[in-house]
């Protein structure tokens, strides 16, 4: 059976989204455009427009500092918290509950 | 002393809000520029000239023909900028945006074009086209 060019990224999202806490994860691609999510945690905001806002976050991030390597920006809301890494591809965004 | 809100000054808000957006350009499916808005920041963008419009417009036409439907969206990269352009019939939206290191936010373009597109900006945009092409002074 033909493995699809997206199955290991789907198989790395379930298996974030499977863990303790995690409500959501979301992967965008350096121009800001979502390659998947799982969990409801970007639903609200819907995944297309959370990719874009968290890359912004991310280079707006990265900007302050740009001689350094990507940071890890963490976001505290007050219904979860958001981690993102980024490298030169993508950016990745993982959404925990609260009471983590 | 308040201003009356015009569209130059909605547009120009939306640059502002918006890091890394450059320029929007309302023009018709003809090629021709109504409206041209550029960020404070870069307000002699080079690469905002007539043809812009007037590509889109062909680009358009071209697409259609692939019977696929209707053009929705053109997305275009470049070495220094990205370009979205949407099409709202009569009338056709460029957004320029920064594309600094091959990383330029084309989610957000989408964002600013879709919200465009649920507001009621674009619907008044196009009465008012539509009004000065019967009136027969454009």
């Amino acid at each position: 059976k033909k493995e699809t060019m997206e199955a290991q990224l789907d198989k790395t999202l379930d298996e974030i989204a499977s863990r303790d806490g995690v409500t959501g994860v979301l992967v965008s691609d350096k121009n800001g455009l979502c390659l998947g999510s799982r969990g409801d945690a970007f639903e609200a905001a819907g995944s297309a427009q959370a990719a874009a806002h968290l890359h912004a976050v991310q280079t707006g991030a990265a900007s302050l500092s740009p001689e350094d390597e990507m940071p890890i920006v963490a976001i505290q809301t007050t219904q979860a918290n958001v981690l993102l890494y980024n490298n030169e591809s993508y950016t990745v965004a993982v959404s925990q509950s609260k009471e983590q | 002393m308040t201003t009356t809100p015009t569209f130059d000054t909605f547009f120009q808000e939306i640059l502002s809000k918006f890091d890394g957006t450059l320029a929007l350009i309302v023009s018709d499916l003809q090629g021709e520029t109504l409206l041209k808005v550029t960020s404070p920041r870069e307000p002699e963008l080079g690469i905002i000239n007539s043809q812009i419009a007037s590509t889109f417009a062909m680009a358009n036409e071209q697409g259609n023909k692939l019977l696929l439907g209707q053009t929705k969206h053109v997305i275009l990269f470049y070495n220094k900028h990205v370009v979205c352009q949407l099409n709202c019939s009569p009338l056709a939206i460029t957004l320029i945006a920064d594309n600094k290191h091959d990383g330029g936010n084309v989610g957000i373009l989408l964002n600013i074009m879709n919200k465009l597109e649920e507001s009621n900006v674009l619907s008044c945009l196009v009465k008012a086209y539509n009004l000065t092409k019967e009136d027969g002074d454009f």
